[in-house]
């Protein structure tokens, strides 16, 4: 954290310039609606009081960027399923809560079963180095958190470890947004595109998106100064009626990414169709483990067992993600649903927006 | 190698016990009184007194800044301190875990003779018990807390009034966060601010200061705290982000744990609210001392409410809602 970036004199006037300028916008409807894909950018808005700063002229949605929120229940159920089978399983701390359709990893927990957590996916060999167990690494996460992935893969490739497997339930960025799109499309005024994503795929794979869908974009930090600039350039496109990819976060970000993590990851893994909560199955929008790696597929390895997806719960998870809805919306928050409580995983997560809204005292 | 440890045999009664109490009295020195008797008897001060108890538990018990020793003593007298009593009198009851180190325990004792020789604090009555292991983690200490009030008003969380300043006397989140970062193996230069705020309320109440409400922010941390003062007060607290005195370097660690300052523990700290008058004098006094040197005005009460809120401005001058959080945003700290 650098106070350059959160206590700079010169944000208020910045912020109060761009309300002005949002208020003096021709022929558009407000408050603007812009779509913050990542969910510490969720984190952020709140915690900073964006939401509550700009509460007539724009309107925060939370896009699929909780990578805890975005995975479905069945692939909940197969984490599960994999910890009653006895497996020895690895985790960020986030899934544990986790509800499923009918258990989570805390209630197997309870229940006997065997669940370490790790800050860092590579902790999983050194688990499985001693442990005659098989070792399950949960992997879910974005861009951001896949290259880790890969070098464990590869570590437990290179150093011949054979009781480790990863349930890959990895997701990529670009091709959600083109199927958020096609479903939303005219309802979004512009996207505050993921910092910590960028800083691997770079601001090049978003620019269909000004281009086939004529919406702004703008690549973000996290302190208020970041966001501060992301929202002006979005208004600032707005008002020219010029859209394209703006990078406000080139101290970390380049239009190019991060060449060295994507070959790690294309060494590793290819791209598959995978299935996203709150809207199916999406093509090409997550990562598979490549042939040659298939011995680490859990999935391959053993036969999981889960029901097909049935939405029973009155949980708005989904359509929170989508950007269709925001918390406030669901019957269930607060009242039935709080982080002691959880019903869906918007409320688990940290990054989730249902938890942020409820942390900040929304 | 078993001499270097604590046995079950040092808890019979026995030689053994013998020579764990030789261990702590020798250490612990002119800081006991009453040595050997069952009870500890004294001469009961007139006027009002005040009595605290509490548990201590802490991972890891060594930490930067202190030891479950130093916070024992500490916490006890900062309790009584919030109340406008001076401690006078403590009790220290250890539970340690069978295969303890002699040594780690030595390093305790000393922490405590220390703290409560610092603070003119006489140690009047205590227990040893040795647990089986496993039965415990490491070492549980008890602590009761005898004082004097100093304070002639009363000092209560129902007491804060529309107008009244907040004061921190320092920053906010140093224990918290060093905890933290020792927990999970972080390097950092994270210190706990794990002190003895007695002394710093009795400079303020003997120069006849007149303190409305008075809190130390430990377990949920300032906001916790206020959030509990605002609803015993039954008033709207407002603070200022800007004013909040947090270092770069707890920042730094609560931005990548995910977890917020506001709602970690301080263990040498007070909140104090005294209407506006008051403020330019405690500060002066406070800037005086070495403890209460950073203090500072982080906010201010702002009306009366049948709906007691905590707000924050922020750094962007939006104002947020700061919650009681349910669920503890980090695992058990203290």
């Amino acid at each position: 954290m650098n106070d350059k970036f959160r206590k700079n004199p010169e944000i208020k006037p910045l912020l109060h310039k761009i309300k002005n300028d949002v208020a003096a916008l021709d022929g558009k409807t407000l408050p603007l609606k812009f779509m913050e894909v990542c969910g510490t950018h969720t984190v952020s808005i709140l915690k900073f009081g964006f939401r509550h700063f700009f509460k007539d002229s724009i309107k925060f949605l939370s896009g699929p960027g909780c990578p805890v929120c975005v995975t479905s229940t069945q692939d909940i159920d197969k984490i599960i399923y994999l910890a009653q089978q006895g497996h020895h399983i690895v985790t960020f701390g986030d899934l544990i809560k986790v509800p499923g359709s009918t258990s989570s990893l805390e209630k197997e927990i309870a229940k006997g079963a065997l669940v370490s957590v790790v800050y860092s996916p590579l902790d999983a060999l050194s688990i499985a180095k001693n442990t005659s167990k098989e070792v399950v690494f949960i992997a879910v996460g974005f861009e951001t958190t896949i290259p880790a992935i890969a070098s464990l893969v590869l570590d437990a490739y290179a150093q011949k470890i054979n009781n480790i497997t990863i349930l890959c339930l990895v997701k990529t960025m670009p091709n959600v947004l083109k199927f958020l799109l096609s479903e939303l499309s005219g309802e979004i005024d512009g996207f505050i595109m993921p910092g910590h994503v960028s800083v691997i795929i770079g601001s090049e794979p978003y620019e269909f998106i000004p281009k086939e869908y004529n919406i702004p974009c703008t690549v973000a930090g996290f302190e208020p100064v970041d966001l501060g600039l992301g929202i002006e350039s979005l208004v600032s496109q707005i008002k020219k009626n010029t859209p394209f990819v703006d990078n406000r976060y080139k101290r970390m970000v380049k239009s190019e990414g991060n060449r060295a993590a994507q070959e790690l990851i294309s060494v590793v893994f290819e791209e598959c169709d995978v299935s996203w909560r709150g809207f199916g199955t999406i093509p090409k929008s997550g990562l598979c483990l490549k042939e040659d790696f298939a011995k680490f597929d859990a999935e391959k390895k053993f036969d999981i067992e889960v029901e097909d997806e049935v939405m029973q719960s009155a949980c708005i998870c989904g359509d929170i993600i989508a950007g269709r809805k925001t918390p406030l919306d669901c019957t269930l928050y607060q009242k039935v649903c709080n982080p002691e409580n959880p019903v869906g995983p918007c409320m688990v997560s940290f990054e989730g927006a249902c938890a942020a809204y409820y942390k900040y005292g929304e | 190698m078993n001499k270097d440890t604590i046995l079950l045999s040092h808890g019979s009664g026995g030689k053994q016990s013998q020579k764990l109490l030789e261990l702590i009295y020798n250490t612990l020195g002119e800081a006991v009184i009453n040595h050997g008797e069952d009870s500890g008897v004294f001469q009961a001060p007139e006027g009002v007194a005040a009595i605290t108890t509490d548990s201590y538990t802490i991972d890891p018990i060594f930490f930067p800044g202190g030891n479950i020793g130093k916070l024992a003593v500490c916490g006890t007298a900062n309790d009584l301190a919030m109340v406008g009593a001076f401690p006078r009198y403590i009790t220290l009851s250890l539970m340690i875990e069978e295969g303890f180190d002699f040594d780690d325990l030595k390093k305790i004792l000393l922490s405590v003779r220390d703290e409560t020789q610092k603070g003119n604090i006489s140690i009047i009555a205590g227990d040893t018990k040795i647990v089986s292991k496993g039965k415990i983690d490491k070492i549980f200490i008890n602590t009761t807390g005898y004082g004097t009030i100093i304070s002639p008003q009363a000092i209560s969380s129902k007491e804060a009034k529309p107008g009244d300043a907040i004061i921190i006397t320092g920053d906010i989140g140093d224990h918290g966060s060093a905890i933290m970062a020792a927990r999970n193996g972080f390097e950092s230069s994270l210190i706990s601010d794990c002190a003895n705020v007695a002394p710093l309320i009795k400079a303020l109440l003997k120069r006849g200061v007149v303190i409305h409400a008075l809190r130390d922010p430990t377990r949920g941390g300032l906001a916790s705290i206020l959030n509990e003062i605002a609803g015993s007060s039954k008033v709207n607290i407002e603070l200022e982000e800007e004013k909040l005195p947090i270092k770069k370097s707890v920042s730094g660690v609560c931005d990548a744990l995910g977890i917020d300052p506001l709602y970690m523990a301080c263990e040498g700290r007070a909140v104090i609210i005294c209407t506006h008058d008051e403020v330019v004098k405690i500060l002066n006094i406070l800037h005086n001392e070495q403890l209460g040197k950073d203090a500072r005005v982080i906010g201010r009460v702002i009306e009366r409410s049948n709906e007691p809120k905590l707000y924050l401005k922020t750094y962007i001058g939006a104002k947020r809602i700061l919650p009681l959080l349910s669920r503890e945003q980090t695992p058990r700290i203290c």
